[in-house]
């Protein structure tokens, strides 16, 4: 390695090889050890079908010398625009995922190889569909070895998803605690009785579950347990089957009068549009990354990412994510990435030594934010001084795009309609010494037809 | 079909020596129980096809005006 090579804190359990960040383009080492399972990859025609497939991110081999004794080679991968993580999706999201591994586990079997991991955390969002970003995450398939990768696409998507679609969608949340997917005893005590009727979710949760407890402790020889290909080729059936079956109920019902927008006339609404939309054309550089905190099911996410901005819509709402989500997917969206994100409680680094999975800050800073509609949220119902508001987004991106509204909006009022106000700083006044503090503001605008101001400040923390 | 593959998990003679197992180990067991039954249901289903098409191939004329005359 060389010394101006910096080896990802994600990187270090599969010994086939690693990635590396040299001048901010990321990298990765394959190992000698790979090197056959490599030449497999590329020569039997996996690596054309998957990534002809938009299954498998892209790369080039580097013609350099590696400088490391256990280096076979180095490739540089396509550009990922933002690493999100299974608890920031909602129900398709990992459903799709999960899909889409199954699916590029069929065509390995076709070219006699198999996935030798099953992540979650490897498959990414781009360009609105789930790619594999692992390169490494394929070995020489074994006539009648078991999948072994079988244990973890359970935990990191079959039992996630059950529970989500079984129990109660939040769930998805324990995947922030078992970074290594939701432990299977634990999903069986979780789903309902009922799920026991389900013959899918039956094999391979509940009696799973109980076989590897019964199992814990004893011993087995291997040599004399097969898996024909067959039965390799029925298991995935059946989880392809057992996936495919999992709805989230809700999204059948209450699906569309969910959001009925706003309370403010529909001049207002658009007019708020078009200066959101000068804002970001009056920017001295278009924007690479957009975040669009509390982006709902996306509408104003939507100015940015029609421009062909890579745009993430947050929002803690399961539901309006969903939403969201569905519709990227129906239009074919290449620029938006709908993720839900609880800003009262941001992702934070997680996994060894912190450094596996990173914090909301650490994945920024975004070039542009949008905190349209947001501030009364955090303010009013969080308690969150304004002022802190202003210091944290002030770490968070180089240009702010904010809304503020006044506490006579029957919005804000709602908020209040049920507690005390205790809010005696929150009005445009402190807003503005608030924000002053950490940003320029070089533009507000009143969206006329209602009482809301919309400004565009420049982070003072964050240069260019 | 799920009483089937209870009975094959309680049942099925385990005779494992040689190596400790990992925490995957229950998992390696299940997949070989379930992949076993679910392997011998296409199997079974590809025989049945292949019996079928033969059949077919014999009596396919027949075959194809009866399912015509069930139709209507």
């Amino acid at each position: 390695m060389k010394n101006d090579h910096i080896i990802l804190g994600s990187s270090f359990r599969d010994p086939s090889g690693f990635m590396f960040r040299e001048k901010n383009t990321l990298y990765r080492q394959i190992n000698r050890s790979y090197k056959e399972n490599y030449s497999l990859l590329k020569n039997s025609g996996l690596y054309d079908e998957l990534t002809e497939n938009g299954l498998l991110i892209e790369h080039i081999e580097i013609e350099t010398s590696c400088g490391d004794s256990e280096c076979y080679k180095h490739i540089k991968p396509a550009a990922v625009p933002f690493i999100s993580y299974p608890y920031e999706w909602t129900f398709s999201q990992l459903k799709d995922a999960a899909l889409a591994t199954l699916e590029i586990q069929k065509i390995a079997m076709k070219h006699g190889m198999t996935l030798k991991d099953a992540s979650a955390f490897n498959i990414q969002f781009i360009e609105g569909k789930p790619l594999l970003i692992d390169t490494l995450s394929f070995e020489k398939y074994e006539k009648k070895k078991p999948w072994v990768a079988y244990r973890q696409f359970c935990q990191h998507f079959l039992a996630p998803l059950a529970l989500m679609s079984c129990k109660d969608i939040r769930l998805i949340q324990l995947f922030r605690v078992f970074i290594d997917g939701i432990p299977l005893d634990l999903a069986s005590s979780l789903l309902p009785k009922s799920t026991y009727a389900n013959i899918s979710l039956f094999m391979h949760i509940h009696a799973h579950a109980k076989t590897q407890k019964r199992f814990a402790s004893k011993q087995i020889n291997r040599r004399t347990s097969h898996l024909s290909e067959h039965a390799m080729q029925g298991l995935i059936s059946s989880l392809i089957n057992a996936i495919k079956k999992l709805h989230w109920k809700k999204t059948n019902t209450e699906w569309d009068k969910y959001y009925s927008f706003t309370n403010y006339s529909d001049s207002a609404f658009k007019k708020k549009k078009k200066i959101i939309e000068e804002f970001i054309d009056v920017l001295p550089k278009t924007p690479a990354l957009v975040w669009d905190l509390g982006g709902n099911t996306g509408l104003f996410s939507r100015i940015a990412s029609n421009k062909e901005i890579n745009t993430i819509s947050f929002d803690i709402d399961y539901l309006a994510v969903e939403k969201n989500y569905r519709e990227m997917r129906e239009k074919k969206e290449k620029h938006i990435l709908p993720l839900f994100l609880d800003l009262t409680n941001p992702s934070t680094n997680l996994g060894w030594a912190h450094q596996e999975r990173e914090s909301l800050e650490k994945r920024g800073p975004a070039d542009l934010i949008m905190a349209l509609a947001l501030i009364h949220h955090l303010s009013i119902s969080n308690n969150v001084p304004i002022g802190m508001i202003a210091s944290y987004f002030s770490l968070l991106c180089k240009y702010l795009i904010v809304e503020f509204i006044p506490k006579d909006d029957s919005n804000v009022q709602k908020l209040l309609s049920t507690r005390k106000d205790i809010f005696i700083k929150y009005n445009q006044k402190n807003f503005e010494k608030s924000f002053n503090e950490y940003f320029d503001i070089t533009s507000s605008q009143n969206i006329e037809g209602s009482k809301r101001v919309l400004y565009l400040m420049i982070s003072r923390h964050i240069h260019e | 079909m799920q009483f089937f593959i209870a009975c094959a998990l309680l049942l099925l003679p385990f005779s494992f020596a040689n190596a400790y197992l990992d925490p995957g180990s229950g998992s390696f067991i299940i997949q070989l129980i379930i992949g076993a039954m679910l392997g011998s249901l296409i199997a079974v289903k590809t025989y049945f096809k292949k019996i079928k098409s033969s059949f077919l191939k014999l009596f396919g004329k027949q075959s194809t005006d009866k399912d015509k005359d069930d139709e209507e």
